[in-house]
């Protein structure tokens, strides 16, 4: 199996990080080797962290003159056999957005943490947002997948940053951590491990790396210098990456399949957690920072009497609506709170059924407070 | 320490408000405790505000930022005027008495900080160090010697001396303060 158990390389133990710093060493830990990037407010303390590290430890880094020759320069790494990443915010997003369709379409193994701010455009600098849920899964054209994790402490800055470089190699795609700068620039203890799980790249020789008779199936990657005929192209490909642009059921099989390899393992990608959901009647779905919120605010509502609960999503994209469906039906009302105009309150209502949806929005560039969610819990009564 | 505490370092960029933070949170983590950190940020400069809050507790903390501190540390006048009311009931206010002057019922745990740093220590610098000594002394959440061994560790090894100089101070005058 490609997953193997290795000592953790960065310091194990009970320690005070950054969330940039802990997401740096999580993408040391999990193997990464490249980091090709343009430093961004409230991204940068990553890029920092990676030009003191990466040398030393037989990497390579390199700032790169805007995001689009970042991403650019993190695919070809990947395909010399790096696990590579790079580390933006919303402005960058934007930019890197041609390239993703590039990695997702050439199944490209690469990671991307945004630490969002508040957009759009420019916007607020220094200051938090959480609006670029939409745009890592919409962003580039065409019909393709990603997967984007959700930390919401300084601990999952490192072990969701492991979890995207796991799940980016094992699916050949883009995987997201979609961090917000309260938990970049939030320092907290964490307790890192003494060794972790890491996931190598699945290598067969000779057989073809961009297909497979599976309609879900994820073909083996060789890397150049392996030997092998290697094509790689953004435009559509037969197995072989022979270019096939004209002919529909190459096309048709080939994007279909890029998104079933993802969804079809929706079970595995998608995490939760459930915090007082047993006998909860309001259940506060949350994401990211905003979910420490939550948490403190279910707690101080069961004081008060209210049955309430939170589901906290993990995992952004694949959308687990099933998970939604199975947790509408045991409640009478969710509310969402997000630090967007209600990015995911659309996707909770899709699945809700009859169960009704309250979104409790805020862009006002600073963090929900658990009292907000407070009293919007005692209006929905 | 029993239960989740709130802190609030504030004060003018420059006089070490954030390194002040940073070091008791890794004091905390040092000391087995959980600790939860965040420190104004943006596009201030020298002389603006400057802000370091931390959450401590004995368990996983939920929320980690500061709502109602239970200890405000008011290092300027203009950190006084903005955070003092938002203290919790029965929380406390130090001030740098030389540079602030306060208004009842905020009005008891003054020190002239900046002043001692300066004439008994010489350096302006070391007045967020007696900072740490007196927040320390004065309630108890941290093991002195744990935070004098977390300080070595933060600060350039020239100034070692200095600074356990500076902390042993701090950690007396806050132990004298009676508090209620």
């Amino acid at each position: 199996m490609p997953l193997r158990t290795v000592t953790n390389p960065v310091k194990a133990g009970s320690r005070y990080l950054s969330g940039n710093d802990a997401a740096a060493e999580g993408a040391i830990a999990a193997g990464c080797r490249y980091y090709g990037g343009y430093p961004i407010t409230p991204s940068s303390e990553i890029m920092e962290y990676m030009s003191r590290e990466l040398a030393p430890r037989g990497g390579a880094f390199m700032q790169m003159e805007d995001e689009i020759a970042s991403i650019s320069s993190v695919v070809g790494a990947s395909w010399t056999g790096s696990k590579a990443m790079t580390a933006t915010s919303g402005p960058g997003l934007s930019l890197m957005q041609e390239c993703l369709g590039y990695a997702a379409f050439t199944e490209t193994p690469v990671v991307l943490v945004d630490v969002q701010r508040a957009g759009p455009c420019t916007g607020q600098a220094t200051k938090v947002g959480a609006g670029d849920l939409m745009a890592v899964k919409w962003g580039s054209h065409g019909d393709y997948q990603v997967v984007a994790l959700s930390p919401w402490s300084v601990q999952e800055m490192f072990s969701l940053t492991v979890e995207a470089f796991n799940l980016s190699e094992r699916l050949r795609v883009p995987a997201f951590l979609l961090a917000e700068e309260a938990t970049g620039h939030l320092r907290e203890r964490v307790d890192l491990p003494e060794s972790l799980e890491i996931y190598d790249r699945d290598y067969q020789p000779h057989e073809p790396p961009f297909g497979c008779d599976e309609p879900d199936g994820i073909p083996s990657m060789p890397r150049f210098g392996d030997g092998e005929n290697l094509l790689v192209t953004g435009s559509t490909h037969d197995r072989w990456g022979y270019r096939k642009t004209e002919g529909p059921a190459f096309h048709d099989a080939l994007v279909r399949r890029l998104s079933q390899k993802v969804l079809s393992r929706k079970a595995e990608i998608c995490r939760h957690e459930g915090y007082y959901l047993d006998d909860a009647e309001l259940v506060v779905v949350a994401y990211g920072f905003t979910a420490r919120a939550a948490l403190r605010a279910v707690r101080q509502a069961r004081r008060g009497g209210l049955a309430v609960g939170l589901l906290r999503l993990i995992t952004i994209w694949p959308f687990d609506d099933e998970l939604i469906r199975r947790v509408a039906q045991g409640a009478k009302g969710f509310l969402v709170p997000e630090m967007n105009l209600g990015q995911v309150d659309g996707l909770v209502r899709s699945a809700a059924g009859d169960t009704p949806v309250k979104s409790l929005t805020q862009v006002n560039g600073s963090t929900i407070s658990p009292a907000s969610i407070l009293a919007a819990l005692g209006e929905m009564r | 320490m029993t239960e989740r505490k709130e802190i609030r370092l504030a004060g003018l960029g420059g006089q070490g408000v954030v390194l002040a933070g940073v070091l008791l949170g890794q004091a905390a983590v040092d000391q087995g405790l959980y600790a939860a950190g965040s420190n104004s940020y943006g596009a201030q400069a020298r002389g603006g505000g400057a802000r370091a809050d931390l959450v401590l507790d004995n368990q996983e903390i939920d929320y980690p930022h500061v709502e109602q501190p239970d200890l405000l540390v008011a290092m300027s006048q203009g950190a006084y005027d903005a955070y003092a009311s938002g203290v919790a009931d029965g929380g406390m206010v130090l001030f740098d008495s030389g540079l602030v002057t306060p208004v009842a019922p905020h009005d008891r745990y003054g020190a002239k900080v900046t002043a001692m740093a300066l004439e008994e220590f010489g350096s302006r610098q070391v007045a967020n160090v007696l900072w740490v000594g007196l927040v320390a002394g004065v309630t108890g959440w941290f093991d002195s010697r744990a935070l004098e061994k977390t300080m070595l560790g933060l600060v350039p090894e020239r100034f070692a001396e200095l600074n356990k100089a500076a902390l042993a101070k701090g950690l007396q005058e806050g132990r004298a303060w009676e508090v209620a």
